[in-house]
């Protein structure tokens, strides 16, 4: 008599490797093994559309045969351990680090790091926004203590390759599509409103949003900024804060020395 | 309260609900699409509940898998039941995995008495959690185990009334099993305990032939409408909805095919009634 636990090892088991387990009835019409193919099949056609969900670019610059490739090497390695299906894939970043042969193109691996930061941008925590109101009616004298805090969706991620303009052009279903060329740089993921968007930052912003990100106060970000550009150091500064404010970036500010949030 | 007839609640028909807000009963929400820190899914999760009844459908619950049960879902499934305040909570009669991994997938289980018993303690468990009756879904299966010690519908009867829950009667689930196992779909709905059977879902399938596939991406077929006509002549009227999880079409197709739903149950309760008079 097999347990309950010998019946669902075994049977799980069989799905991974398929290989059908020993205790089942079959049918003179239908073999126990084609009925258990049934599990087996749609276990792997499952998760490999749930992974096409989170990296729907991905499988579009990748195609049917080798993403369906990457998917089930991946799906191998990392069987799911989330009782949600929405973050299987969470770790094929790392995983195509060690197979890079999955990819057509190194930077591939990039445009799985941004549709991934998309993904986590996408149904990231809800706040209150930091507008321009609340920001004129802080004190001047508080403004180089000033600590702000950034969104739950903001992501700032370094890539390697000029994948943006890949992202576009596939998701457009554009059928000339240029090389990726090596750029160093910094991506920034956020959602504004319902809306997920991502750009680019060249060097000014990636230097002065990264110490922001790290919890620097304002007067460094301004200290940062003349490192950058000594003569426009405030207009760079202000220039930027007031961008991120329209991005709706940032969800409240604080004097850490008052121990004072705002707002 | 919730009665009548309702659909799933999916992403493509969001717009709608919210711009137009459709005649209809109640939704069902499948309960991981909204367990997600924030954004879209909650933002429209809560602008439609507004204006719709709701219940709760789980798939991630692994009632029957001999893993400890996973209180950090549950947590979250109570968290957000305090949010969508729903008509009912409901899962699957199967387990999803073991050993801490997940196949996603509504997996069969053995009929006997050991599943029996392990499932009854795990539901008691979670209706306490929970502070509710709990209904249980039916799954459509494949294979049996070669060792069951009694049918499918003893076994789902007989837990019912150990572990004091409620049912949700997938109606199509019957229909694929009993083609795929070679039982009468009548002897199940006519083995039911009728006051424990809560909801029925209706939906579609895909017929190989030697095998009948559960995909849950055609509408419903006639056969499955005259097994849902005997289901309601036998249990009477039951909240009834459409379960369409792939291939979704525009919501008015839908709407529609519910009519057709709501014609077939108006018609076999009417028969079953003039029955009762005669």
């Amino acid at each position: 008599m097999i347990s309950l636990a010998d019946w669902q090892r075994q049977f799980q088991q069989g799905v991974l490797y398929r290989q059908p387990p020993t205790a089942l009835a079959g049918t003179a019409t239908v073999s126990a093994g084609r009925r258990f193919e049934v599990y087996a099949g749609a276990y792997r056609l499952r998760l490999t559309e749930a992974l096409k969900a989170n990296y729907p670019v991905l499988h579009q610059a990748l195609g049917d045969e080798q993403f369906d490739r990457l998917a089930l090497a991946y799906l191998e390695a990392h069987p799911s351990v989330s009782s949600n299906i929405r973050w299987f894939g969470d770790r094929l970043d790392d995983f195509v680090r060690l197979h890079d042969e999955l990819l057509s193109h190194p930077a591939l691996a990039d445009l799985i790091r941004l549709e991934w930061a998309l993904c986590c941008a996408f149904d990231a925590p809800d706040r209150k926004i930091l507008d321009g109101t609340h920001v004129a009616q802080i004190p001047a004298g508080s403004w180089p203590e000033l600590v702000f805090e950034l969104h739950p969706s903001v992501h700032l991620i370094t890539l390697h390759w000029g994948v943006e303009t890949l992202w576009h052009t596939t998701k457009a279903a554009h059928e000339e599509q240029q090389e990726p060329v090596p750029a160093p740089h910094l991506t920034l993921v956020w959602r504004q409103q319902l809306h997920t968007h991502f750009r680019s930052l060249d060097n000014s912003e990636a230097t002065l949003l990264l110490e922001l990100s790290q919890g620097g106060c304002f007067a460094r970000i301004c200290e940062l900024a003349a490192d950058l550009s000594h003569d426009e150091a405030t207009p760079l500064a202000v220039g930027l804060l007031q961008r991120w404010l329209q991005d709706q970036l940032l969800t409240g500010c604080r004097f850490p020395a008052e121990g004072v949030s705002f707002p | 309260m919730i009665n009548g007839y309702g659909l799933g609640l999916r992403t493509d028909h969001y717009a709608e609900f919210v711009e137009q807000k459709p005649q209809l009963d109640w939704l069902e929400i499948i309960s991981e699409n909204y367990l997600v820190p924030g954004g879209k899914p909650l933002h429209f999760l809560d602008r439609i509940r507004a204006d719709y009844p709701m219940v709760m459908h789980g798939v991630s619950l692994s009632i029957g898998s001999v893993d400890p049960l996973d209180f950090v879902y549950l947590k979250q499934i109570k968290s957000l039941a305090q949010r969508v305040e729903p008509g009912w909570i409901s899962d699957h009669l199967c387990w999803t995995g073991v050993d801490h991994t997940n196949l996603h997938d509504l997996l069969p289980l053995p009929y006997t008495e050991e599943t029996l018993r392990h499932l009854t303690r795990r539901i008691s468990r979670v209706q306490e959690f929970l502070g509710r009756r709990i209904l249980l879904e039916n799954v459509s299966s494949y294979v049996l185990c070669a060792q069951d010690e009694m049918s499918e519908w003893e076994f789902v009867s007989e837990l019912a009334a150990r572990a004091d829950c409620f049912l949700l009667l997938d109606v199509n689930n019957v229909y694929v099993s009993a083609r795929n196992h070679g039982f009468n779909p009548h002897d199940y709905i006519d083995a039911l305990p009728g006051n424990r059977v809560r909801q029925i879902h209706l939906a579609g399938h895909q017929d190989n032939g030697e095998l009948v596939i559960d995909t849950h991406d055609h509408p419903i077929r006639d056969e499955v409408y005259e097994l849902y006509a005997h289901t309601l002549r036998k249990l009477g009227p039951i909240p009834t909805m459409i379960e369409r999880d792939d291939h979704i079409p525009p919501l008015q197709e839908l709407l529609a095919e519910l009519e057709q739903v709501r014609q077939t149950a108006a018609a076999a309760i009417g028969l079953a009634r003039k029955m009762e008079v005669a």
